[in-house]
């Protein structure tokens, strides 16, 4: 009882705020919220582990692309440091990579099975979408979003 | 009446001939009337100029007038002499200018005859992408309205 005493309030005192400290971007450093999306007509999807996208992204995918509904698979920071790269695997076969070219300048490398597919280079400052079209007319969504 | 004579006249009329010379132009003139008629006329001109002449008269003395005028002139001469300042980097500008008219022709030519390879990293417009496999085509596109810029892989997949 004592020992939870002394280290519930260490935890919360000294390590609790360390990890959100650690968490937040330094100085210099650029985060990017990459998410694999999937898009379909149905829906109900089989894969319990599938979860519904933010209704706002939802509404800007929608406005663009012909599916109903969205679900992302997994959703990433990437966080970039100064002059450097940053890399998420979002799926077995999709990882995404970042790299700060100087402020606002960005490139971006998209894998598929340790394949570069696409590389991009440009000013990130608002949503870039990497997509392509999959079986049974469904699609896929690379969506990388500056934090 | 030939020039002589009218010059012999008009120096008869100023009073300008001696007593003999004087003499020789009165007994001309009593003999000839045209004489006579233009000795008349110049002496009415004559009258006429001593009465009408007009004078001036300075405001101060003579010495100092002219004092005055003296100073003047010997300002303005001086003035002409002293030289001309010359203008704030004059020499260095006679130096740099066909430099910069050489380094400016370079920086033209270079840019006439090769592009740039480096695109300018902070041109908001710059847009660069790449496709390495093959059997993927791709269509970028930005979209205003959802506010996302969208790179469209079509594998071929459906």
């Amino acid at each position: 009882m004592r020992t939870i005493s002394v280290f519930v309030p260490l935890f919360l005192g000294l390590i609790l705020p360390f990890e959100m400290i650690a968490a937040e971007p330094k100085v210099g450093e650029r985060q990017f919220e990459a998410q694999l999306i999937w898009g379909t007509d149905k829906e109900k999807p089989g894969d319990p582990e599938l979860k519904p996208v933010e209704p706002e992204l939802v509404e800007r995918l929608q406005k663009v692309f012909k599916w109903k509904y969205y679900y992302q698979v997994k959703r990433e920071v990437i966080t970039v440091p100064t002059k450097g790269a940053g890399k998420v695997t979002l799926s077995k076969k999709c990882e995404v990579e970042v790299r700060d070219l100087g402020k606002p300048m960005t490139e971006v490398k998209l894998f598929g099975e340790k394949k570069l597919v696409k590389r991009i280079t440009q000013a990130v400052t608002q949503c870039l979408v990497m997509a392509g079209d999959d079986r049974n007319d469904t699609a896929w969504f690379v969506v990388l979003t500056p934090k | 009446m030939n020039n002589d004579n009218l010059l012999k006249l008009q120096a008869f009329v100023d009073d300008e001939l001696t007593p003999a010379e004087a003499k020789q132009v009165k007994d001309w003139l009593a003999t000839d009337a045209e004489a006579r008629a233009l000795c008349q006329n110049l002496r009415e001109t004559k009258a006429l100029l001593a009465a009408n002449e007009p004078t001036f008269k300075l405001p101060e003395t003579r010495e100092l007038y002219w004092s005055k005028i003296l100073r003047e002139i010997s300002r303005s001469d001086a003035a002409a002499e002293r030289p001309t300042p010359p203008v704030l980097g004059r020499w260095w500008l006679r130096l740099a200018l066909p430099f910069a008219g050489v380094a400016l022709l370079i920086v033209l030519l270079m840019s006439l005859t090769k592009p740039l390879r480096t695109p300018i990293p902070l041109a908001g417009n710059f847009h660069e992408i790449e496709t390495p496999l093959e059997e993927a085509s791709a269509i970028t596109f930005h979209s205003q309205a959802a506010g996302m810029t969208v790179v469209w892989i079509d594998s071929g997949a459906h």
